[in-house]
């Protein structure tokens, strides 16, 4: 006899026998992201939240040895960020849902998290069609009390701060390599995260916003010409998670690279919409849909190509099918423009110093070539 | 006094050192196993680099250079390049390409399986234009033959002579280390003769590189292949068949990386001495694994008669106070 | 005028409807010939390394044809219906080949019930692109489908059947490119047939039927076609079966998730989940077929023991 995954109603809902245990709730480390929950948890569903334990070695070892081999490495990773927060209490688990294989994930969570016996309750906010209807319902059905207008609020909020975090870190990455003095800008983008997180409507989260705007490109630089500029593109999990991709963002910005990294919770957000635009600016190399992020990959290493980029760094998680389709393609692209592509592959064993003698090769390899294009011209 | 300059390139197999003069002539080279202890292999080869420079049996060269610069590559590049206090210490891809190029300049493609690694460089005009390293797994790598080897009772160097006999190299699976062995088992059972397996696992190591390293790279010749593998004469032949191209087997090959990281040291604007007295200082290196977060750093400290010079392998601050604490 | 068909991912799907189509036209086709290793070699030299083996294999077949026929037919199917969702290596098929091979030319039309891509509508544009009327394509398509269903029908029909028969069963689970794959399942089901154990295949049901099975035995969420087809399978056919076999292709991603979650939930049948990849070592693979019937024997002998127990 098979028996039904547990307690799942049709939304993926959770029955607790108890609706007075005590609710805490921790997000996953996604980036700088998880903020975004614990307004969700807090303001909509009046959850305790818990800062998720920060990402170790343990973290991954703990996700691996419980993960199906063949899974993608965000799955391996953020389980891992479950059972470490349910070691700490935390009995609430936020997913994001929607799409690929991660709109399965917390299925198959719950599930682990089920059979090693941590009580736990896995909201996946999204369907796999992302709606805000769905979001509503997801969160009313745990708070009964919840009226569309609140709902409404916070989701405005949320969408400002998104917007705001993913545009101040966008400024960042093309100009933090060449800031005069150094960790201003790192200082400065995390004085709004913690102001940002107390805001309490859209319009206060805006001028918080606007403030750090203002402040971040008052932040004195010394920017050359043409500085040696790197596209950084791929699946976004490991695209926004420093710790995932051995953190190559800080290690390319600390060697004077302009880092042009379209990818962020903004763009994902436009983009599920947006697959028609996508693969129309893609220079005729794709007809379809790939899935996932994929048809952007292309469309915007079309574009940063076109712009002249030094150089693209490809990264994905072990085994992420749209990524890979997404290589053939960038193959072909890389050949036709002359711009060298480098891809990495991020899973649970993947050592720091092996990616950071690869990128030191390629930097290496692109000023050298800037050089020789130099002394050419 | 004329210029000379000092590269060495350290792996976990072997360690090699050349002084090359300002025209990028090799003036004297060494090559020694570093048997796990890279400190004391650079010590041994700075010694003979030493004798051919300035020992008694130095004749011409005898005092007439004075090293003007040091630079390393290799894994333990960081480490030795500490030791050494070198100017210059770079990855081995662009120590690799560097090298080739100042032997071979029209050099197009180099080709390099090394014991646990293997790339791709490809080369326009003198220029890297890309590069591939392996994303997989150590097979197919050196360290992969070599255990095939024993496994079958083979010593490495006979391996060569007996895969060019075969003439139906069996089909080998090769992608990795385990598949690789419980097949090598099969197909023994199943009547291969020695020389079709060991034939057969030279082309897994051909196909394998191409499959992988050499996916989507356009290889045009001149074509170099360098690393331990390239030692492999039966390697060799099954790359010019499956490219249709020659593949040249420079007999210096191994020491391309300490070649190029002392074309480096040549380039670079300021000097800093080299002194070969280095040999008789005492280093030490201690191991400590950070207890400050689950992440269990494990931190390398470097002491020089005792003094610590560096430490690394720290991910965040925590390591760098408790390293400031031992040094006190 | 030929078309060349690759034997490989939705033909296993398809077969019926595709070549009836083109049959129904009277044109002529070139199907390439089961996998066999030049195949999988030719698949594995133009893929990426890290693509699963199934897509490695159809581009192997592609290549194949590319010298044999005038177009190669691939046609893009993004889904065959709601939360019917084919994976991201099926449906970026057109997209993967035509930037493998650039010169090769690919007959296509796309079929998307979510974006109202119509199969029958995609099939007169195939036909239409072969200078044929839209009658005339829609009438071989509608006598194509009509053929293929009532096909799947007496193949459905025939496996109960089997089911009625003595003797050990084995449900084969997994995708009907994998299972009917001559260099994927043919052996494990060669191996079977040798030493008489009978192979129920978990890909004959009925696509609505296994993913209302799917649903209400094990999640509401599932939207993969491919997994839906494969746990609605196991669900019919689970209890019938003395033991399922699961292949895999590496790396699987629908196969990662739910793979697990039926080895995680399935209790009472035993279950051997084999992952086949481009080197699979067949030696391995036999060992392991060979100590799965003797768990299954040694269950079903201590069980009747039990029987006889409480019968007295």
């Amino acid at each position: 006899m098979s028996q039904k995954l547990s307690h799942h109603d049709h939304n993926g809902r959770t029955h607790s026998k108890d609706n007075h245990e005590r609710k805490i709730a921790c997000t996953p480390t996604i980036g700088d992201y998880a903020l975004l929950g614990d307004i969700l948890m807090e303001r909509l569903l009046g959850y305790e939240t818990m800062p998720c334990p920060p990402l170790t070695k343990r973290t991954l070892e703990l996700g691996a040895q419980n993960s199906p081999d063949m899974i993608c490495t965000p799955f391996k990773i953020t389980l891992g960020n479950h059972i470490e927060a349910a070691q700490a209490g935390a009995n609430v688990f936020i997913m994001p849902g929607a799409g690929c294989r991660l709109g399965f994930y917390d299925i198959l969570q719950k599930q682990i998290l089920d059979d090693l016996g941590y009580p736990n309750d896995i909201i996946s906010l999204f369907d796999y069609i992302p709606t805000t209807k769905r979001l509503f319902t997801a969160m009313q059905e745990r708070n009964p009390e919840l009226t569309q207008q609140q709902f409404d609020e916070v989701f405005a909020l949320i969408i400002q701060i998104t917007v705001d975090m993913d545009g101040l870190a966008d400024y960042l990455r093309h100009n933090r390599a060449f800031e005069l003095e150094a960790g201003q800008f790192e200082s400065n983008y995390q004085a709004y995260l913690s102001e940002v997180k107390l805001a309490q409507t859209a319009g206060e989260a805006a001028d918080i916003g606007k403030k750090y705007d203002k402040l971040l490109r008052a932040i004195p630089v010394d920017k050359p010409q043409r500085p040696i500029r790197i596209g950084i593109l791929g699946e976004i999990y490991v695209v926004v998670e420093p710790f995932s991709n051995a953190n190559l963002e800080q290690w390319l910005m600390d060697r004077a690279v302009e880092i042009d990294r379209p990818f962020d919770l903004t763009r994902m957000a436009i983009g599920i919409f947006n697959n028609e635009q996508q693969i129309a600016e893609s220079g005729g190399y794709v007809n379809y849909n790939i899935g996932s992020t994929a048809n952007d990959v292309i469309a915007q290493t079309h574009r940063m190509m076109k712009e002249g980029v030094d150089g693209v760094i490809h990264i994905k998680p072990a085994s992420c099918s749209p990524e890979i389709t997404a290589m053939t393609i960038l193959q072909n692209m890389s050949q036709d423009f002359g711009i060298p592509v480098m891809y990495l592959t991020f899973d649970t064993e993947t050592g720091e110093a092996g990616v950071h003698t690869r990128l030191e090769a390629f930097l290496d390899m692109i000023t050298m070539k800037r050089q020789s294009a130099d002394r050419a011209a | 006094m004329k210029k000379a300059y000092l590269g060495v390139d350290i792996g976990s197999i072997s360690t090699k050192g050349v002084v090359i003069d300002e025209n990028n002539q090799v003036l004297a080279s060494s090559y020694l196993w570093t048997q796990g202890n890279p400190i004391d292999a650079v010590k041994r080869v700075v010694g003979e680099l030493d004798q051919t420079m300035n020992g008694a049996g130095a004749g011409g060269l005898a005092g007439q250079y004075t090293i003007v610069n040091s630079g390393t590559t290799g894994s333990a590049r960081k480490l030795i390049g500490l030791v050494l206090g070198s100017r210059v210490v770079k990855n081995e891809i662009t120590a690799h390409a560097v090298g080739t190029l100042s032997v071979v300049p029209d050099v197009q493609t180099i080709l390099e399986i090394g014991g646990q690694d293997s790339k791709i460089i490809l080369i326009n005009n003198g220029v890297v234009m890309d590069y591939a390293m392996n994303t997989i797994c150590a097979a197919g790598t050196g360290s992969f033959l070599s255990s095939q080897a024993k496994r079958l009772d083979l010593e490495l160097e006979d391996f060569a002579a007996l895969a060019l006999r075969s003439e139906n190299p069996a089909k080998i699976a090769a992608r990795c280390t385990v598949f690789a062995e419980s097949d090598l088992v099969h197909k023994a059972q199943i009547g291969h003769s020695k020389e079709d397996i060991v034939a057969g696992l030279c082309r897994a190591v051909v196909l394998n590189y191409l499959n992988n390293v050499g996916k989507g790279k356009q290889i045009k010749g001149p074509v170099v292949f360098q690393g331990g593998m390239s030692k492999n004469a039966a390697v060799v032949k099954e790359f010019e068949r499956e490219l249709g191209l020659p593949v040249h087997v420079d007999p210096h090959g191994h020491l391309m990386g300490a070649l190029g990281v002392a074309v480096l040291c040549k380039n670079e604007v300021q000097e800093s001495a080299f002194d070969f007295n280095i040999t008789n200082l005492e280093f030490e290196t201690r191991g400590l694994e950070c207890a400050g977060c689950p992440n269990s750093c494990e931190m390398i400290c470097v002491y020089r008669e005792g003094q610590l010079l560096d430490a690394w392998g720290n991910k965040c601050d925590i390591g760098a106070s408790l390293t400031s604490a031992q040094a006190a | 005028m030929k078309i060349g068909i690759p034997r490989a991912l939705l033909f296993y799907f398809y077969e019926d409807l595709w070549l009836g189509f083109f049959d129904n036209l009277g044109i002529e086709t070139i199907v390439s010939p089961p996998s066999n290793s030049a195949i999988a070699k030719a698949g594995i030299a133009h893929s990426i390394d890290e693509a699963c083996y199934s897509s490695k294999l159809f581009i192997g077949h592609v290549q194949w044809l590319l010298d044999s026929c005038d177009m190669v037919f691939v046609p893009r199917y993004a889904d065959s219906g709601i939360r019917e969702e084919y994976c991201t290596r099926i449906f970026g098929l057109y997209d993967l080949v035509r930037n493998t091979f650039p010169e090769a030319k690919v007959l296509h039309a796309e079929v998307s019930f979510l974006h109202r891509k119509k199969e029958s509508e995609a099939f007169v544009q195939i036909g239409e692109a072969l200078g044929f009327t839209r009658e005339e394509s829609l009438k071989a398509y509608k006598d194509a489908a009509a053929t293929a269903q009532a096909r799947k029908g007496e193949r459905i029909a025939a496996q109960e059947e089997l089911l009625k028969a003595d003797g050990m069963k084995i449900l084969l689970a997994s995708h009907a490119y994998n299972s009917y794959d001559a260099v994927i399942g043919a052996e494990i089901i060669d191996y079977f047939e040798r030493n008489e154990v009978k192979v129920i295949h978990s890909d004959l049901i009925n696509t609505r039927e296994a993913k209302k099975r799917a649903k209400d035995s094990y999640s509401d969420r599932i939207y993969w076609r491919v997994s839906s087809d494969m746990i609605g399978g196991i669900d019919k056919y689970k209890d019938q079966a003395d033991g399922i076999v699961m292949i895999s292709t590496f790396p699987c991603g629908p196969d990662s998730l739910f793979a697990e979650l039926v080895i995680r939930l399935v209790k009472d049948v035993p279950v051997l989940s084999l992952v086949i990849d481009e080197h699979d070592a067949t030696a391995g693979i036999q060992t392991r077929l060979e100590s799965f019937i003797d768990i299954i024997e040694a269950k079903k002998k201590a069980k009747s023991l039990l029987e006889v127990e409480v019968a007295a």
